[in-house]
């Protein structure tokens, strides 16, 4: 059992690694992730130098390199910030330092690639455990919590329906997410519920979405565009048929993702949909009574402007 | 294990698998699966079986920015992989997002982003960390060379089914 009080403690000081995603085209998350620690009194301190995590890209190009590059980030939190955990909202980086410190923990391999090329790039090396990688959704919830986050936030939410699209990189594949699916109080990976439990304390109401865990061909939104358009097409139909107002999302290239391709599906296959994306640090926000462009709501593709006005969200 | 021919029906829409990793998730054998199919893809290509998949352009292009600079700026992804794959970069579905953020005006984004086109994000002690990266990117496709020229590439005995038709 872990010590409730340890972990929210340990929570309240974290490195933020916010990603490449978040520094350029998803400015709304990392603005409104920003401005939520700041009303919660959270410090967050951006990890020295980082570089890219290795995504999906790098990682299809060499697996040992994606794995050099996300514990290069790790060893810079760790040795040059004196972090123990290291926050990331966005899925991939979150996905990417858990995977390779379950790489380091488990194929010697990697850890050798790791120390070889740690060493000639002149840092130290980062090692198993060194750091906890947490999702900002364990970071709200540990650090902040329901009670509080009830209290502050006055039911601000209420008479908002959501869908809570949380994507596949958050749970699998479920090896690398030890943590997860410990029973009462751990997140699940098959029917994850973090989002969930932090929009309902904020007085939203969930609604009851089949595709939380659907892949929404992230990867390949540019690539192979009408895969993805077909997935996130299911998506957002599913999201409507749940009687949605909005979806919650805690990923930048899952809400681009959807957003790009709701239109995509609109220009090219004649599918109209009219739910719109906000990021949950955003809904949160909102919830808080910070106003929607600190927020970075204008700078979401999909935009959610009459939904707040409809809603008195501000 | 020599099943090349087997392999090959599924040449054309082996590289969409997206990883989303329901396959490795659930399998009994701890085989994952994704990462044979990205084996298998990129295999199909360095035997020339397939053109360079448009996945495979995008991921280059994308690993060329992270070891070039350590980090990726999203419009030079964007751009660069049209380029690259010869489609037009003014596309409908492109030009109305655009247009759609520009009308509400996000002047401080906005201006960041423009910033962003000439000042490169780029992390700041990076030398060392590239040339470690290139080395080891040459090193390892070398040893993909060798290891497939040392493959042979002669068909195993027919297969029951071909056998039958």
């Amino acid at each position: 059992m872990v010590d409730v009080t340890d972990k929210i403690m340990k929570y309240r000081d974290v490195a933020y690694y916010s990603g490449c995603a978040l520094e350029g085209s998803a400015n709304g998350y990392d603005v409104s992730t920003r401005a939520v620690a700041k009303s919660l009194g959270l410090r967050i301190k951006d990890v020295t130098d980082w570089n890219c995590c290795g995504a999906m890209e790098v990682k299809n190009i060499d697996p040992g390199l994606q794995t050099y590059l996300s514990s290069r980030v790790l060893s810079n939190a760790v040795n040059i910030d004196g972090a123990n955990v290291v926050m990331a909202p966005c899925n991939g980086c979150y996905h990417n330092l858990k995977k390779a410190e379950y790489d380091l923990s488990n194929d010697p391999k990697a850890k050798e690639t790791v120390n070889r090329l740690s060493e000639k790039a002149g840092h130290q090396a980062y090692h198993a455990g060194q750091a906890e990688t947490i999702h900002a959704l364990d970071w709200i919830k540990g650090a902040i919590g329901e009670e509080e986050l009830r209290e502050r936030t006055k039911g601000r939410l209420a008479g908002l329906k959501v869908a809570n699209y949380y994507g596949c990189m958050y749970v699998r594949p479920r090896h690398i997410f030890p943590e997860k699916d410990k029973g009462p109080g751990s997140e699940s990976t098959s029917r994850p519920h973090f989002m969930d439990d932090l929009l309902a304390a904020a007085g939203a109401e969930n609604v009851d979405f089949p595709l939380k865990t659907a892949c929404c061909g992230g990867a390949h939104t540019l690539s192979d565009s009408d895969t993805s358009t077909k997935l996130v097409l299911n998506i957002l139909q599913a999201a409507e048929a749940s009687g949605a107002d909005v979806i919650a999302t805690e990923c930048p290239t899952c809400h681009s993702g959807l957003e790009m391709h709701q239109v995509r599906a609109e220009k090219r296959f004649g599918k109209k949909t009219r739910i719109t994306m906000l990021y949950f640090t955003q809904l949160l926000g909102l919830a808080l009574g910070i106003g929607p462009r600190r927020l970075g709501i204008h700078t979401n593709i999909s935009d959610s402007t009459d939904l707040i006005i409809d809603k008195r969200l501000t | 294990m020599g099943m090349e021919q087997e392999l090959l029906r599924d040449k054309d829409i082996i590289w969409q698998c997206v990883s989303c990793h329901k396959c490795t998730n659930i399998c009994p054998r701890s085989v994952e699966p994704e990462g044979v199919m990205k084996a298998t893809a990129l295999w199909l290509e360095d035997k020339g079986y397939v053109p360079k998949s448009p996945a495979h352009v995008f991921d280059e292009e994308f690993s060329r920015q992270v070891i070039a600079r350590g980090k990726i700026e999203d419009t030079e992804v964007l751009h660069k992989f049209l380029h690259k794959t010869k489609q037009p970069l003014v596309q409908d579905w492109l030009v109305a997002i655009m247009w759609g953020i520009a009308r509400r005006l996000p002047v401080k984004w906005g201006i960041k982003t423009a910033l962003a086109q000439v000042f490169k994000p780029k992390t700041r002690r990076w030398k060392n960390a590239r040339a470690a990266i290139s080395d080891y990117i040459y090193e390892e496709e070398e040893m993909r060379r060798q290891k497939l020229q040392s493959i042979s590439s002669s068909r195993m005995p027919q297969t029951h089914l071909e056998a039958a038709e």
